[in-house]
């Protein structure tokens, strides 16, 4: 690490939302990469970091060439930060040092780092060997990535539709399917009263036979063994019913997207520089 | 060894009545805890005992439908990826072994001071922990809800997770590198607790938030696994000694598997400080209902006086009042969930479709 946090800057978002970094090393994005990296985030309901990494070979710190990129890079911050008001969080943090090391140290700070995206300067980098998060590279519009540079971003056609009329499920589709099929509805269906007929036939069972069963749990010993096999099984049948059930009434987890307001003034949050500095006493 | 608890049970009859309280008991218990990863248990004992379950009867049969509760809203929250499975493990084990120490101290102040200084006890150490617990609950949720800001970020988290004390351990799940001697005493805690009140949540989720440094949402879902292996060593031990109802634990199981889920589902739609809220309102209620019953155990001490009908009164109002905790705590969350759908549902149809970008 060549100290790639000794001169991060940051404006601080919320910290248990997933996030998606965009790296670069030049001191901005593009408009058109702010856009897609945008839509993204918001589709994926993710927070967005930006991270403007100027690495150390292009002078040293401190002097006119990395004010200049922290300006810029500043600049471009806010330009992204309006692209993303209104549709998901936004933050920035503007490092210098090896680009693996400054990503790392980002993840390692910000947590929920769900992939990495970054520009097409950044391709041929190797930066998928040396990060454990997955690593895209944004294309350039109406040019190719470098070859061999691995996996894309793309837009997922992501469709949005209701469920059972009062539901709301997003299904990833690259062929622009958006309703869930009929089929699996029935599947749905199918399983719901194949465990509820399950369920209600190990709760009529069991007080059936309720009697001999509590006179042996009674005894304790190794008939504990049997409220505890009982209670498993009971899990499994009715768990997997309750599941289905909910599912079927249209109650499943939230994989829509959730759009969280932009932070109408972001905190700024300026780390004490303690770079060592030339000083003269006279 | 096992025979000495069969003398003690009393199983009780079963009516539609009792069955439907058990249910519905079970299912607002689960709502809860699935929410929340923990709740519910508090307020099923006192309940079981009002139906004239014997006190270990009602103990032993709440742990038993606890842990197959627990395994169930485990299993569905780490399919949202909500679970950190090695803490869960590790502060169940330190749990499991403060269960027993609260056990230990449980058994000394019944022996020494009977009945009544053990259930002085317990109210003391509900209306303190919850009074306090419950109160930095409240007010850091206040404070999330106001800027989003997370009890991660607390200067004592980072403290405690920069101390270098091996062995140190990486929880992947939660990204956390955090010494074992922070990890153990949380547990150990939640054990005595689970022991001492059957709630050992409200010391483990405060715990892994603001010691550890866990989101809200993964605590509360790392403590459903934690209640799991406290749960199912309970058991095991209860069931030896055949003090558990098994028709019971199905019955409350019947409501609480139903809630489970939909208090996973919950999580999913609302905003992290929602679970704070709930947890919060939830502990600070238990704690007034504790406070009122309290006299009445002053009373039984000789320390107090009171006639016997106010007796009756301040523990009906208690158990209403504890009744009444989870009640709020789960008509907030569905309350809080439909809200955020509906939103989520408008939102989603107003969004344009993307274009696709490639190139």
């Amino acid at each position: 690490m060549q100290g790639a946090d000794t001169s991060m800057e940051s404006i601080n978002g919320g910290r248990d939302r997933k996030r998606i970094l965009a790296v670069t090393r030049k001191s901005g994005f593009s408009p058109s990469a702010m856009d897609r990296t945008v839509s993204v985030a918001a589709r994926l309901g993710h927070d967005l970091v930006a991270v403007y990494v100027r690495p150390f070979s292009e002078g040293e710190s401190g002097d006119k060439d990395h004010r200049r990129f922290v300006e810029a890079a500043r600049r471009n911050a806010l330009s992204f930060q309006a692209c993303c008001e209104g549709r998901t969080h936004f933050d920035h943090v503007i490092t210098e040092g090896r680009i693996a090391d400054a990503i790392r140290s980002v993840i390692r700070e910000r947590r929920r780092v769900e992939f990495v995206v970054v520009g097409p300067e950044l391709a041929g980098d190797g930066l998928r060997e040396e990060i454990s998060s997955p690593v895209f590279t944004l294309e350039p519009q109406g040019g190719t990535a470098p070859q061999d540079s691995g996996p894309r971003l793309e837009l997922e056609k992501v469709s949005l539709a209701p469920v059972g009329g009062n539901g709301l499920s997003k299904e990833k589709n690259h062929r622009g399917g958006s309703m869930e099929t009929t089929n699996k509805k029935r599947n749905k269906l199918g399983r719901t009263v194949l465990f509820g007929t399950l369920t209600a036939g190990f709760y009529a069972g069991f007080f059936a036979l309720a009697d001999p069963v509590m006179s042996l749990t009674k005894q304790g010993g190794i008939y504990a063994l049997i409220p505890v096999a009982t209670v498993f099984l009971c899990s499994y049948v009715h768990g997997t019913f309750a599941s289905e059930l909910w599912s079927a009434l249209g109650l499943e987890a939230s994989k829509t997207i959730i759009l969280q307001p932009t932070e109408s003034k972001a905190r700024q949050v300026r780390r004490k520089d303690t770079r060592p500095r030339a000083t003269l006493s006279v | 060894m096992h025979t000495i608890g069969t003398e003690a049970l009393n199983f009780i009859d079963l009516n539609l009545l009792t069955i439907l309280f058990l249910f519905g008991l079970g299912f607002i218990g689960g709502l809860v805890s699935g929410f929340i990863g923990s709740g519910g248990a508090f307020v099923l004992t006192p309940g079981m005992m009002s139906l004239g379950v014997p006190a270990t009867v009602a103990v032993a049969t709440n742990m038993c439908h606890k842990f197959p509760k627990a395994l169930v809203g485990a299993i569905k929250r780490h399919k949202y990826g909500q679970v950190d499975i090695k803490m869960g493990l590790i502060l169940g084990v330190s749990a499991e072994v403060g269960v027993q120490l609260g056990i230990q101290i449980q058994t000394w102040i019944l022996g020494r001071w009977g009945q009544a200084g053990s259930n002085l006890y317990v109210s003391l150490a509900f209306l303190s922990v919850l009074l306090v617990v419950g109160s930095l609950v409240m007010r850091d949720a206040i404070k999330s809800a106001r800027d989003e800001s997370n009890a991660a970020n607390s200067g004592l988290v980072r403290r405690l997770q920069a101390i270098e004390l091996w062995p140190m351990i990486h929880f992947k799940t939660a990204n956390i590198r955090i010494s074992l001697w922070i990890t153990v005493p949380i547990g150990l805690a939640t054990g005595v607790l689970a022991a001492t009140i059957a709630v050992g949540g409200f010391i483990g989720v405060p715990g892994m938030m603001y010691l550890i440094g866990v989101a809200s949402i993964m605590a509360t879902a790392t403590e459903l696994v934690i209640a799991f292996v406290m749960g199912l060593g309970g058991t095991l031990i209860w069931a030896y000694y055949g003090m558990v109802d098994i028709r019971l634990v199905l019955i409350i199981l019947g409501g609480s598997l139903l809630g489970v889920q939909l208090g996973a589902i919950g999580t999913t739609y609302v905003k992290e400080y929602m679970i704070k809220v709930v947890m919060g309102v939830i502990m600070l209620i238990v704690a007034l209902s504790r406070g009122i019953a309290l006299p009445t155990y002053l009373h039984q001490l000789d320390l107090m006086s009171l006639s016997d009908g106010w007796v009756k009164v301040l523990n009906g109002v208690s158990f209403v009042l504890m009744c009444l905790a989870l009640l709020v705590g789960a008509l907030i969350i569905l309350g809080s969930m439909f809200k955020a759908r509906r939103a989520m549902m408008a939102q989603a149809m107003a969004i344009p479709e993307p274009e696709m970008a490639q190139g």
